[in-house]
């Protein structure tokens, strides 16, 4: 029964690994083999070599005495298709990078390597992160595999979908405004964005740079901890990139008792927008938090009301210029016509798609003449004032609490026709983006049988806390490795 | 008619010397193979990420404290946003609201000798863009990415030059300060250092600015002149044929020599400048400024203070040698060799100039000051008279010897042997018996003659000393 | 007020024609969603950067990069060591 070890977390494999039970190549076997068995169905990944993976499997054999005890020896992580992969192609579910394969590879996955993983395949997505349902992948939606009528939440839909159907126990993923979290939360897996900067953005194809973070989407807390042990690095090459002030050691931080510490419910995400099941769900898990002896007390964040517009204008102002390298010229198809600026606008009208080419209009025009001042300064303004009001919270709380979606996952083009509807799919998550602090989306619960995500907030390098609150609380919930319906259809 | 006033305020973009680009670790080097330059960083490839080297920023520092510049605590990056197939990632990262440095100034001396003051906006860093190469391309051009992301510093004045001569010998003396700085090679030509006037003229005695035309391809000194004066007469022209001036970029063609349309203001490209996400707020704190100051190279004016002290050299002489850095450099290691200034400097603004004028650059010049000083002091302590050591310094040019062993090997030292002397000055003695007959009724003067002629017959190499006393002891003896 | 045409030619995207108009609504919409922004009070901020942190340095050392070939292959029209574009004519900061 492949499903079996494939549906091992990172930490029970690395038990196995340590005892001889299984070997690398087995378990490499058995994801592979559960992959080609769902996802026709899910469509998590754009692309897998399993001769590849099967010889990387093997190698790692080889190399057990030397790297037996890395953090993720012999894992297998599904990687999104907008981590540089050198020799592996990388399209950001985009036409516009069709075909393209890098010639070297990102900070996170040299960190991945070096600590013994298993790159394993790269995972759909929305075109170059934008979107919140992976319909804006040029290669098709991914399917929720709690319901493959509905989507698996995005940007990361591909990676949250492959680590809940068991394919793999960790993948990462980017989030620029819950892009992480969002699809986490919509697939019933964990999903962690770190403070801005504990993560190398080196061979991240970047969407708003000053947002993104890469991060870790996986079925238990541990597994989250052991893969920060591997990525949280300062990476030279990333001059936004910092060290962890608390000197990592991610792993020790879940045994850290939880009684006694502080946290706020900020009444802007449990009001308007928000579904009411999702509401009481959330509260649900506030008193198994209670009862764990966490104080959790009402709290105002007014100032977050604005994230959504802040982000609207910042992010795509980002994203009009780290978009404009794709012209062809160096990689990627390229329209062959005799004008340059026609084989400009030619590759870039048909190589991008609509949200893509939405969000480059918008962005192109809040930067231009005239406008700037009205609209990019402002919202950095606003930006600020956000951050600000998030850091005095955590000089009254350990951390903060929300739902990390306003409802639970939303049905294929339910939510396509109007973009600001999309939009407001991410209004849990924005905030902690521009702030740049970290946010940990755990499941807790599920409404009418699909997931339900808690997102606990946490100070800058507040990583620590947050980790240790989820293992508490899903050791105690009995919300850890809820099972999504197509594990169950397999079986029949 | 009305007389028309100009006014100047002009942008320079120098390359700087560093080993490695601006934002990743490959060479700055031209003439390689093309493309060879590059990596994933400087081509755009989607995901990387810049990182500042730490030298083209201090380099820039030198320059404005060089310049006379406020050199701020925090500068930011900015984009600089534009599609062109030599720019790889559709914008160029530059300085834009907020600039290394700012407030500098540098005084301008006019033909008629009257000293100005002209201020220095801003200057700043950003990144150079490729090459296109069209010829030889039926359809298309080629692109040599090798040049882009090498580091760039962009120097804004303020209007405030007021004739030719001014802008001129800003850039005479901006160009010097550069080299001595090795911030940059100052060669316009090659386009390493590339300057762009902006242009406009008013009525004499108004204040108002008029409508300024920026002038662009630049490569030389004279072609700086040449573009300022036609744009001077080209607008005068049309303000007095009673036509409205536009705002516009021209460039400026060498070969007809005039300018041309570029384009009107109204085409102007919307940059969309933002600060770049990818670069924290640049922090240059007094320490770091500091310890950039202390390991500044000396500049052209306080160096030649110093060396006319140093090594009592004249004011005149000291212009020669400060005329450019690589001159003062060699002048320097060599005097310090040879351990007389004096000597030295009479040799490098002789022999030395000479030669390099004749052809090539006194950086590639064959004999290098060290050798330069093991001549002057073989002349110091007589070993070889300066008529000999002429012929010595021939000799290097063409052999990687030492003086010393030239000298050895030609037979060319110092001829000592009282002996050999003497039998000379016999010889002349009894060749020349009435120029001796002269000397001895009381003509001192034909002693010089007489002295000279020994020197002939022993081919320059007698020691003069000996040589001196020898014929006198001689046309002496003959009275008897 | 966004001008579409002019957005996207400055944006260097050809449009499909078909969708244009609906592009230009749904981008108009958008920014009547950030208006709000407008209302905030945002008299008491202070700059705007928001790291702290100073940037990474890079010391002058250079790398030889070897073959070229190895880059410029990976485009779609290339001639020998360099890319290959349609014909341009006029300068580069244009």
């Amino acid at each position: 029964m492949p499903e079996a070890i494939s549906a091992l977390s990172a930490t029970e494999l690395r038990v196995a690994y340590r005892s001889g039970t299984l070997s690398v190549r087995e378990v490499a076997a058995a994801c592979l083999k559960q992959t080609e068995r769902l996802d026709p169905r899910i469509k998590a990944f754009l692309h897998i070599d399993p001769a590849a993976v099967l010889s990387r499997a093997v190698k790692l054999d080889e190399r057990r005495a030397e790297l037996i005890d890395s953090p993720l020896y012999g894992i297998p992580v599904a990687l999104k298709d907008n981590i540089s992969t050198a020799g592996t192609p990388t399209t950001c579910g985009s036409h516009i990078l069709e075909g393209y394969i890098p010639i070297y590879d990102a900070g996170v996955v040299e960190g991945l390597e070096r600590n013994g993983a298993l790159p394993f395949g790269k995972t759909n997505l929305d075109e170059f992160a934008m979107g919140s349902s992976t319909e804006n992948s040029a290669y098709g939606p991914t399917r929720n595999p709690w319901d493959t009528t509905r989507v698996p939440g995005g940007s990361s839909g591909g990676s949250a979908a492959a680590v809940s159907a068991r394919m793999v126990p960790i993948a990462l993923g980017s989030d620029t405004g819950g892009s992480i979290r969002q699809p986490a939360a919509l697939t019933g897996v964990i999903g962690l964005k770190c403070t801005y900067g504990l993560i190398s953005r080196y061979g991240l194809v970047a969407y708003a740079s000053s947002l993104d973070q890469i991060g870790p989407i996986a079925r238990s807390v541990e597994d989250i901890a052991l893969t920060l042990e591997a990525i949280a690095f300062n990476d030279p090459r990333d001059s936004t990139s910092l060290s962890d002030p608390r000197g990592g050691r991610y792993l020790n931080a879940l045994d850290r008792p939880v009684t006694g510490l502080r946290a706020g419910l900020p009444a802007e995400f449990f009001g308007e927008g928000i579904d009411p099941k999702m509401r009481t769900s959330v509260l649900e898990a506030v008193k198994t938090l209670e009862k764990l002896g966490i104080k959790v007390e009402e709290c105002s964040l007014p100032s977050l009301r604005h994230s959504l517009p802040a982000y609207y204008i910042l992010a795509p102002a980002e994203a009009s210029s780290n978009l404009a390298r794709f012209d062809g010229i160096r990689y990627g198809p390229s329209a062959d016509v005799p004008d340059i600026i026609e084989q400009y606008s030619a590759t870039r009208g048909s190589g991008f798609g609509a949200e893509t080419q939405r969000r480059i209009l918008l962005g192109t025009f809040v930067l231009s003449s005239g406008y700037y001042d009205a609209y990019y300064l402002k919202a950095m303004k606003v930006r600020r004032l956000i951050r600000n009001e998030l850091q005095k919270a955590f000089e009254k709380y350990d951390f903060l609490i929300s739902p990390t979606t306003p409802d639970t996952a939303f049905r294929f083009g339910e939510k396509t026709a109007d973009p600001l509807q999309m939009y407001l799919s991410d209004i849990c998550t924005i905030g902690a983006n521009l702030a740049g602090i970290p946010a940990l989306s755990i499941p807790c619960g599920l409404i009418e049988g699909l997931p339900a995500g808690m997102q606990l907030w946490g100070p800058h390098f507040g990583e620590r806390t947050l980790l240790g609150v989820a293992k508490s609380y899903l050791d105690a919930s009995g919300c850890n490795g809820l099972r999504p319906q197509i594990l169950k259809d397999g079986q029949l | 008619m009305t007389e028309y006033e100009l006014v100047v305020g002009i942008e320079i973009h120098a390359q700087l010397l560093t080993k490695s680009k601006l934002f990743c670790a490959c060479p700055n080097r031209f003439g390689d193979r093309p493309n060879a330059n590059t990596c994933p960083v400087c081509l755009a490839h989607p995901g990387v990420l810049p990182v500042v080297n730490r030298a083209a920023i201090e380099k820039l520092v030198k320059a404005g404290l060089a310049l006379n510049c406020k050199v701020n605590e925090i500068s930011r990056f900015a984009r600089k946003n534009y599609f062109y197939p030599d720019l790889p990632k559709g914008y160029q990262i530059s300085q834009y609201e907020m600039p290394v440095c700012t407030d500098g100034r540098l005084d301008v001396t006019d033909s008629d000798g009257k000293q100005r003051t002209i201020r220095i906006r801003r200057i700043h860093i950003e990144e150079d863009a490729g090459k296109l190469l069209h010829e030889g391309v039926r359809s298309g051009s080629l692109v040599d990415l090798n040049r882009a992301g090498t580091p760039l510093m962009e120097i804004v004045t303020e209007p405030d030059f007021r004739s030719v001569d001014e802008v001129y010998d800003f850039l005479t003396q901006l160009r010097r300060i550069l080299r001595y700085l090795k911030v940059c090679d100052g060669n316009m030509e090659e386009g390493s250092m590339r300057c762009e006037p902006n242009i406009s003229i008013r009525p004499r005695g108004t204040e108002a600015l008029g409508v300024k035309v920026e002038l662009k391809n630049i490569n030389s000194f004279k072609a700086a002149r040449r573009g300022i004066e036609y744009e001077v007469i080209r607008q005068t022209l049309m303000l007095d044929r009673g036509e409205k001036l536009r705002q516009e970029t021209r460039g400026w063609d060498e070969n007809k020599e005039e300018s041309f349309l570029m384009r009107v203001k109204e085409d102007a490209h919307d940059y969309r400048y933002f600060p770049d996400p990818d670069l924290p707020p640049l922090k240059l704190d007094s320490a770091w400024i500091e310890e950039i100051r202390k390991t500044t190279e000396e500049l052209p004016r306080p160096r030649k203070e110093r060396i006319i002290k140093e090594y009592g050299l004249n004011e005149a002489d000291a212009d020669v040698l400060c005329s450019e850095f690589a001159i003062i450099d060699y002048f320097e290691t060599a005097a310090r060799k040879a351990g007389d200034g004096k000597l030295t400097a009479n040799w490098v603004m002789g022999e030395v100039l000479r030669a390099v004028k004749a052809g090539g650059t006194i950086e590639s010049f064959p004999v290098r000051p060290d050798r330069l000083a093991e001549l002057v002091k073989l002349i110091r302590t007589g070993r070889i008279s300066s008529t000999i050591a002429k012929k010595v310094f021939e000799l290097m040019l063409t052999s990687p010897n030492s003086p010393e062993a030239i000298v050895e090997a030609e037979g060319l030292g110092i001829v000592s042997d009282e002996k050999a002397i003497a039998e000379a000055v016999a010889l002349i003695i009894s060749e020349n018996p009435e120029q001796v007959r002269q000397f001895l009724e009381g003509k001192d003067k034909v002693m010089g003659f007489l002295v000279g002629q020994g020197m002939k017959k022993m081919k320059g190499k007698a020691d003069p000393a000996i040589l001196n006393r020898l014929m006198k002891e001689a046309v002496e003896k003959s009275r008897a | 007020m966004f001008d579409i045409q002019k957005i996207a030619k400055l944006a260097r995207l050809n449009l499909k024609p078909e969708t244009e108009s609906e592009l230009s609504t749904q981008v108009k919409n958008i920014l009547g969603y950030v208006e709000a922004l407008q209302a905030v009070d945002t008299s008491t901020v202070e700059g705007y950067g928001l790291s702290d942190a100073s940037p990474h340095f890079r010391p002058d050392e250079p790398v030889e990069r070897g073959d070229p070939e190895l880059r410029v292959r990976i485009s779609a029209r290339t001639q020998g060591d360099l890319f290959f574009v349609p014909k341009v004519i006029g300068e580069g900061d244009a």
